[in-house]
């Protein structure tokens, strides 16, 4: 078999081309999948390292009688630790900038089992030294804090001095976000410390709550001790309870990386499909061309099965050139995607894992779509009987007039030579069909990946356009008196002032409860849009609360139903009738109207007001403008809605460059597909197009023809490509919905129309060597060659 | 007569080489598959060319028809030296002057009989004739057919009306007859040979057939890439009379 061996080297070289353009599919989809799918592991890995090493709980319950709810919790069957202890929210003040703080009590004495930190710079708190905190990694990087660094933290008796001795990682706050609202938290409005648990004897006792944390012990059975601490806490009066998928910031990393996890799949799969296209059309065209070939060797006693196995190696070698670099390559560049990774979102501990599961899989997928795309065309030519065989080299095709022509008479009346491009679509239906097919797997990938960013993009400035209008809140201390509301409006930049209260509450049904931020406006306010969901009122109701539409499925209600909305610490429970829902792209809120808070807790609604919306002058310098707020007396904290803005994109960086990877892939691997079915469709007529050549055919006139030709297919191959395309956006960015981000896909009209016109360009490029070949064709060497 | 004086004898509007070689490859795989050919021929002639296979045939007639470039020597067409030509007048060299026959007839599958000529016959401007030649091959009542649906000499007809459509000066065919049988072989035959008679067409068919020579004006023989005879018949048997 070794002239066989030879002779499959020769036919890949013959037609080199072609298969590198097929190993170079293969091959990046490989990279691809190696990358992210490496990458999706290393930083789970991460991540759960960060949790073993502090003891994240498995559950957590908030407020309501925690001790009776510890020791009813330690009964629950897989419950292997619990402990109490008490977080306060309570403004911080750092560096001349006030802002919202969190006090997290720990034992002074020793980490606690559960929820404990890792203390990265410095050291553990001391007892007896109530002053000294650590401050979480995030606030401590973005203000440059270092031990024996100071900062402030409002006390019930006024402000009062902290010392940073150590600088704190944990699990809870890997992604900084102060609610589960709160999904794109800024290190500029929102600080976590952890103190010893006297500091918090010195707190506003209103803004401190009791936890009860439960680890479970190995073996577990997580669903069920889950629900069986649900009902405990819902027994014991808890104002929120969530197990460790729920916790805020776990919530919105698992949310990130399911859908990281998920790419890793889809897109790879898609490269492997055109590249699978390719290989066949490849193989398909080798088989025809090589019948006589076929026909001799089985004439003079090859097994069919020598011969399946000889065509099979086609795609076996392709698949195998292309899998290896390109697996090697992934593995490589996942270890920079999981640190570039990690520092975006700073988690404190890298793991990166050589995982000999995604080189099975990886291999077995790579070898796999070669083979499977060889088989068809193998099979066919192992069962082709010698006597056909050896009649050599069949007609491309039949005749007979094209569905298209049929259609559109008009066109019969073309001329020949532009009848010949309509037809030759017809003329091998298997390769036009996976020449359109390639071109819709390139549009899926370009089209889902553009349709990603665009959607984040109108959602973030929709959410920061007509939504979320103002320019920053400004958080009151709890005895500032109503006048700091004019003393603010008076700051050198400040252009609008309005009355806003913000507090954490719970929000339950009979279905369950969820925990958010309720936020009371003036009924006329220009600092809120709501766009309410299909047949809601305009605007905030006089009366009702307006929830976000994520609500209506997760707690089962609809309007008019009555919710009871408690708030934490307060110890205040109020019940009140949905008035509508609304459609907001980031967090699940509640509304209501500020005179009608006031009415229900019965209360001066100056009493309750403990934020301030706040519009600034366009032209302001709003870091300036955001120091002079702060330095009103009154003013807790100051939160720059303009800097989230900020931040969010800066979030966003690392998905774009993600994404724009996968639309210049896409480009590549659409090029490198057209090219393939392309040139197989060039191969294929070499004879007829060299005798037109001698009948005084011009190179340009062939050159149109054949581009004609290849063009219409790629067109026919677009239409259904953006339609699929947009289709799987939609289903994509789905996945990556929920109470946190709705993301219902918001694409551009224009994008559509970029993506044709890119494949088009993709298109008319894989022309270039093509009509290069097509413009070598040695019309003598061809002439002779049929008339041996 | 030696083929110095049949160049003489063809003057301007005949086909005239003057010591065309061909050599393929370089140093010790060197073909040279023409040594140094002299030969002219006069318009309105039928041409046989003979020799063993190997002997530069095929060669001769692809420089001849433009598709191949001598390594040496210089011919003309018509007064037309080739070697002057560019690119795109020697595509207009045969477009206008120059119609080729295959042994294989490289038909388009997809294009019917009459689209097939019709291909050819737009190049040169004059599609409203593809049927009357279609009519002159015997193909009148074939019009709409595709090669698939067309017997080997059905084909080989439409190849010929393909290649005299556009009235060409020079009808170059190599192997026309090698994949039919006598009786096809004979009509086609007849077909090139009436092609010649017309409008001073000159016609050159290579082959091994000898029995074809018999019909020839003139017979050229080939061996080694050299000419080793050229005779004129100044009676040759009706292609219809030919047996082989
Ligand atoms: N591209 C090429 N490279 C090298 N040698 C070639 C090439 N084309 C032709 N030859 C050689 O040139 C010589 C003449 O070839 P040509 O095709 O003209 O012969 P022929 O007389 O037409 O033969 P046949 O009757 O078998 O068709 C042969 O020896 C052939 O091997
Ligand atoms: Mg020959």
């Amino acid at each position: 078999m070794r002239v066989l061996h030879r002779k499959l080297w020769r036919d890949m070289g013959a037609r080199r081309a072609q298969f590198l353009a097929v190993v170079v599919t293969i091959g990046l989809g490989l990279t691809l999948f190696a990358l992210s799918y490496d990458a999706y592991r290393n930083l789970l890995a991460s991540y759960q390292r960060v949790f073993d090493l502090t003891g994240f709980a498995d559950y957590t319950v908030a407020g309501g009688d925690t001790k009776a709810i510890v020791s009813a919790g330690e009964t629950v069957p897989g419950v292997g630790a619990a402990a109490e202890r008490r977080v306060a929210d309570v403004p911080l003040r750092l560096d001349g900038d006030k802002l919202l703080g969190r006090v997290v009590g720990l034992p002074a004495s020793a980490q606690p089992p559960i929820n404990g930190v890792l203390v990265l710079v410095g050291d553990y708190l001391t007892p007896g030294k109530t002053g000294g905190v650590l401050v979480e990694k995030h606030a401590a990087e973005h203000f440059g804090l270092a031990p024996g660094s100071s900062l402030e933290v409002l006390a019930a008796d006024g402000w009062r001095t902290l010392e940073m001795v150590g600088k704190a990682a944990s699990a809870e706050y890997l992604w900084p976000a102060r609610s589960r609202q709160d999904v794109l938290p800024s290190a500029d409005d929102f600080a976590v410390v952890f103190a010893s648990e006297a500091l918090l004897d010195e707190l506003d006792p209103a803004a401190v709550r009791r936890e009860a944390l439960f680890a479970y012990a190995g073996g577990a059975d997580r669903a069920a001790a889950d629900a069986a601490l649900g009902r405990i806490a819902e027994r014991h009066d808890a104002v929120d309870a969530f197990a460790q998928v729920d916790q805020p910031s776990n919530a919105a990393l698992s949310e990130d990386i399911q859908g990281f996890g998920a790419m890793a799949v889809m897109f790879p799969a898609l490269f492997l499909g055109a590249a699978g296209m390719a290989t066949y059309v490849l193989l398909t065209r080798l088989v025809l061309a090589q019948r006589s070939q076929i026909g001799l060797m089985l004439a003079n006693g090859f097994g069919r099965g020598t011969v399946f196995r000889h065509y099979l190696g086609f795609g076996l070698v392709a698949g195998l050139l292309g899998t290896v670099p390109g697996l090697a390559a992934g593995i490589l560049l996942a270890r920079s995607v999981t640190r570039l990774y990690t520092d975006a979102i700073s988690v404190p501990v890298r793991v990166t894992e050589i995982h000999p599961e995604t080189i099975v899989v990886g291999l077995l997928f790579g070898v796999g779509a070669g083979a499977l795309a060889t088989l068809a065309p193998a099979r066919r030519a192992a069962k082709l009987p010698p006597a056909t065989a050896m009649r050599g080299a069949e007609m491309g095709g039949r005749g007979g007039q094209s569905l298209l022509e049929r259609i559109v008479p008009p066109l019969r009346r073309l001329p020949a030579r532009w009848k010949m491009v309509v037809r030759g679509i017809a003329r091998s239906r298997r390769r036009s069909f996976s020449t359109a097919l390639g071109v819709v797997f390139a549009a899926t990938l370009i089209l889902t990946s553009w349709g990603m960013i665009d959607t984040t993009q109108t959602l973030l400035a929709r959410q920061f356009g007509e939504v979320q209008k103002q320019d920053a809140q400004v958080y009151l201390a709890r005895e500032a008196s109503p006048a700091v509301a004019a003393e603010v409006a008076g700051v050198e930049g400040v252009v609008a002032v309005e009355p806003a209260a913000d507090y954490v509450v719970g929000v339950r049904s009979a279905a369950g409860s969820y925990q958010t931020s309720l936020v009371a406006f003036e009924r006329d306010t220009v600092m809120h849009g709501f766009s309410p969901v299909s047949g809601g009122p305009d605007g905030l109701p006089a009366e009702g609360l307006l929830l976000g539409a994520a609500l209506r499925e997760r707690l089962d209600l609809a309007v008019g139903d009555e919710v009871e909305v408690v708030q934490p610490g307060a110890g205040i429970t109020v019940r009140e009738r949905v008035a509508g829902f609304v459609d907001e792209p980031l967090g699940t809120y509640a509304y209501i109207a500020l005179p009608r808070l006031a009415e229900v807790l019965g209360r001066d609604p100056d009493e309750i007001v403990n934020s301030l919306m706040v519009g600034m002058d366009p032209a302001a310098d709003t870091a300036r403008v955001r120091d002079r707020l702060a330095a009103v007396p009154g003013v807790a904290a100051v939160v720059d809605s303009r800097a989230l803005e900020r931040a969010a994109d800066d979030y966003m960086g690392l998905f774009y460059a993600f994404v724009g990877l996968m639309v210049a892939l896409g480009a590549v691997m659409a090029l490198a597909l057209i090219f393939t079915t392309m040139s197989a469709n060039i191969s294929e007529r070499v004879t007829e197009l060299a005798s037109l050549r001698a009948a005084g055919m011009g190179r340009r006139t062939l050159a149109r023809l054949i581009t004609g030709e290849n063009m219409l297919l790629t067109v026919l191959g677009i239409v259904p490509g953006l339609i699929v395309g947009y289709l799987s956006a939609r289903v994509f960015m789905a996945m990556f919905s929920s109470d946190l981000f709705s993301f219902d896909l918001a694409m551009r009209p224009t994008t559509p129309v970029f993506v044709a016109v890119a494949l088009l360009v993709a298109a008319l490029l894989s022309q270039w060597p093509v009509l290069r070949a097509v413009d070598r064709v040695d019309m003598a060497k061809v002439v002779r060659e049929r008339s041996q | 007569m030696t083929p110095t004086e049949a160049s003489a004898r063809s003057g301007d509007a005949g086909l005239e080489l003057r010591g065309v070689g061909k050599t393929y490859g370089s140093g010790a795989v060197a073909v040279q598959a023409l040594k140094h050919v002299d030969l002219g021929i006069a318009p309105g002639q039928f041409v046989v060319i003979l020799g063993p296979s190997g002997s530069g045939k095929t060669t001769l007639l692809n420089i001849v028809g433009g598709i191949e470039e001598p390594s040496e020597g210089s011919l003309s067409v018509a007064g037309q030296e080739l070697a002057s030509l560019s690119r795109a007048e020697l595509t207009r060299y045969r477009r206008e002057q120059v119609g080729f026959v295959f042994q294989f007839f490289n038909l388009v599958p997809t294009l019917t009989a009459l689209e097939n000529v019709e291909l050819v016959a737009e190049l040169a401007g004059q599609s409203e004739r593809s049927a009357e030649a279609l009519a002159d091959v015997g193909l009148a009542d074939r019009l709409e057919r595709f090669p698939s649906e067309l017997s080997g000499g059905e084909q080989q007809r439409v190849a010929i009306a393909r290649a005299l459509v556009k009235r060409p000066r020079l009808l170059l065919c190599d192997e026309p007859t090698g994949s039919l049988d006598l009786d096809t072989g004979r009509q086609v035959l007849a077909l090139l040979h009436a092609a010649s008679r017309g409008d001073g067409r000159t016609v050159v068919v290579v082959t091994h057939n000898s029995a074809i020579a018999r019909a020839a004006d003139r017979v050229i023989r080939m061996g080694s890439g050299e000419i080793v005879a050229d005779e004129v018949q100044d009676s040759p048997i009706g292609p219809g009379e030919v047996v082989w």
